[in-house]
């Protein structure tokens, strides 16, 4: 019972907020929504499907900022996994656990290599990733020839569009992964390391923790999570685009940002990310649905972006 | 030592760059640049692939640019390749407006300019234009969606990024053949930017408000078959007309399984190839045609065997 007191005193002012926008989202859209279609089930779930892949981005992206850094090579690895994935994929040459691990390889391996400059080369993260990033998806397109792959099997396309009874398998994978995060930020020693190299990395490094390796490790599990968002939407899209995943770094950023993970690091949590990538979501399929066009989305994403950051200062400043 | 190194490396980079870039063979070989909007899919690889045959055909030298999809490096792109004093320079330009300073820049130097895929707002300064015709392509999709439905129905549009060249007239044609039929209506419309997930989960959205369509409209087949997927998850698949444009490899396969309706093939290798010849003439000192169309076709399941499978 302290426990759960304990962490609902845990929540400050500023991720009730954020949970209070979101609701007050959800019910404007539920309210113009034509015959109040937005909540649904079917649309619930679909929306829950759509916030997948940037959901799952988002909560690498969450480890990767809360210790100090950025990634903006994540949408490059969605792109090269997907390409590759889709390359073993064809039907009736490897069974479909080939390209999923290849994918996810490939996703680590890029992790790994950022890692590596911004720990040992001491290079900033947004230099380093910037380069793979550019990189990455010049690989893309050397791999593929420059044109999608298609051609794959059932069992890869049931990867992501497979449902157990009526609820998406895509679902399942975004709150396993989400539940596995919260876990292992809150609840383990190597959590709150990634809380303190961002916080304060001199007095961690004094108080025993492995700075570098610490940083290796998150840009690893963001690799790795892009890597499998990389099989996801070539599952999701049957095919492996080279283009696939630009820009996606934004979105998944904006959802971290959205949540209440400082920008400055040491601070956040993944219950807030998992909120801020469904708002992304929420948007997009809301305003769809109200048939108002993309570029007005993008003007009420941006708002909504700055509108979070300042509530976050707001907050600080009150501290 | 370590910067010594460093710095020892860069310069090395540096210097295979210069030279990848100056070592042409002036062997006297007819030396073409083909500076293209980008390289990242089936539709510009293949117009760039179909334009190397070509030359090597010829016995001409086609060298590919990526453009980048940004305007300022066509520009430089096209700027080297007049100070290398390539024989002829064949673009296809990122926009309309962006490639000015490049014709202007092979016009002073006397050298050869055509664009492809896209004319230029300042196309007077080119010598020719070799591609397809959008608004014809916009055309005969729509004129064979509407048939397709028996002129009465409801019709979704995807279209490419709002404002680009390609979006524009592919809907003036859309509209032009919506105009003589009044008994079809467009009922949803958005962009979906060429992209197949993008494309996936709008139609998802839609589908998901249970308006009704007859067809799906996307302006080319990356986002023809985002829909054709959202439908088949919902196992709507059978009961919506898909169509796209451009008839790329996977859209072809696609229409061959039974998948999406109709496509419309500009003859995307033939651009590639219609080019260079043109160029080869120009160079040559012959007369050609201002502008060079290439045929739109509309593909479906009964003439897809037909196809070039470079189609």
């Amino acid at each position: 019972m302290n426990a759960v007191i304990q962490r609902v005193r845990g929540w400050s002012i500023r991720d009730a907020g954020i949970l209070l926008v979101f609701l007050a989202l959800v019910f404007g859209l539920w309210l113009v929504s034509p015959g109040h279609h937005f909540l649904s089930v079917n649309n619930v779930l679909l929306i829950l499907v759509q916030t997948t892949i940037n959901g799952i981005l988002a909560m690498g992206m969450m480890f990767v900022i809360i210790s100090g850094e950025i990634d903006l090579s994540v949408g490059s690895t969605i792109g090269l996994a997907g390409v590759v994935a889709a390359m073993l994929a064809h039907p009736g040459e490897y069974p479909v656990i080939v390209p999923i691990l290849a994918a996810l390889l490939v996703g680590a391996l890029v992790g790994l290599l950022n890692g590596i400059g911004v720990a040992y080369g001491a290079i900033p993260s947004f230099i380093v990733t910037l380069g793979t990033m550019t990189a990455v998806r010049g690989l893309a397109l050397i791999v593929s020839g420059g044109a999608p792959i298609f051609n794959v099997s059932e069992t890869f396309e049931a990867v992501a569009s497979a449902r157990i009874g009526r609820f998406p398998v895509m679902a399942i994978y975004l709150l396993v992964i989400f539940l596995v995060c919260a876990f292992v930020l809150r609840r383990t020693v190597y959590g709150r390391r990634v809380y303190a190299v961002g916080g304060n990395p001199v007095a961690a490094e004094v108080s025993g923790v492995n700075v570098k390796r610490s940083k290796v490790s998150v840009f690893v599990i963001a690799g790795l999570l892009a890597g499998f968002c990389g099989v996801l939407l070539a599952s999701r899209t049957i095919s492996g685009a080279p283009t696939a995943g630009e820009s996606y770094e934004l979105d998944a950023i904006a959802a971290v940002v959205i949540g209440g993970v400082s920008m400055s690091g040491g601070r956040g949590r993944a219950s807030g990310v998992l909120i801020g990538a469904l708002m992304i979501a929420v948007i997009a399929n809301g305003l769809d649905i109200l048939g108002i066009d993309a570029n007005f989305q993008r003007v009420v994403k941006g708002a909504i972006i700055v509108t979070a950051v300042l509530l976050d200062v707001k907050a600080r400043r009150r501290k | 030592m370590r910067r010594l190194l460093a710095a020892v490396g860069v310069m090395l980079v540096a210097a295979s760059l210069v030279t990848a870039c100056t070592v042409g063979d002036f062997d006297g070989k007819t030396r073409i640049a083909l500076v293209m909007s980008h390289m990242t899919n089936s539709f510009t690889t293949t117009v760039a692939n179909a334009a190397v045959a070509e030359g090597r055909e010829l016995g001409l030298e086609v060298t590919v640019f990526d453009g980048n999809s940004d305007a300022a490096t066509q520009i430089s792109q096209i700027e080297s390749a007049v100070a290398q004093a390539y024989d002829g320079i064949l673009v296809e330009p990122v926009s309309k407006e962006g490639i000015a300073p490049g014709l202007k820049a092979a016009n002073e130097a006397q050298i050869p300019i055509a664009t492809i895929v896209q004319q230029a707002e300042q196309q007077e300064r080119a010598a020719s234009y070799i591609g397809g015709d959008d608004t014809a392509a916009g055309e005969l999709q729509m004129t064979q969606v509407v048939e397709a439905i028996g002129e009465q129905g409801a019709v979704a549009v995807l279209y490419g990024p709002m404002g680009s060249d390609g979006q524009l007239q592919r809907k003036a044609g859309y509209d032009a053949v919506l105009a003589e039929h009044p008994g079809v209506s467009i009922v949803l419309e958005q962009t979906a930017n060429w992209d197949t997930a993008e494309a996936l989960t709008v139609t998802e959205n839609w589908l998901s408000t249970g308006t009704h369509i007859d067809a799906i409209v996307a302006q080319n087949d990356s986002m023809a078959l985002g829909a054709m997927k959202a439908l088949s998850n919902a196992g709507r698949d059978k009961q919506v007309h898909v169509s796209g444009v451009d008839a790329t490899d996977d859209g072809v396969a696609s229409i061959r399984d039974g998948g999406m309706a109709g496509t419309v093939s500009q003859d995307t290798a033939g651009i590639g190839a219609l080019a260079v010849d043109t160029m080869d003439k120009l160079i040559r000192g012959e007369e050609v045609d201002a502008v060079n169309y290439t045929q739109a076709v509309w593909i479906t399941i009964d003439n897809v065997d037909a196809l070039d499978s470079d189609g």
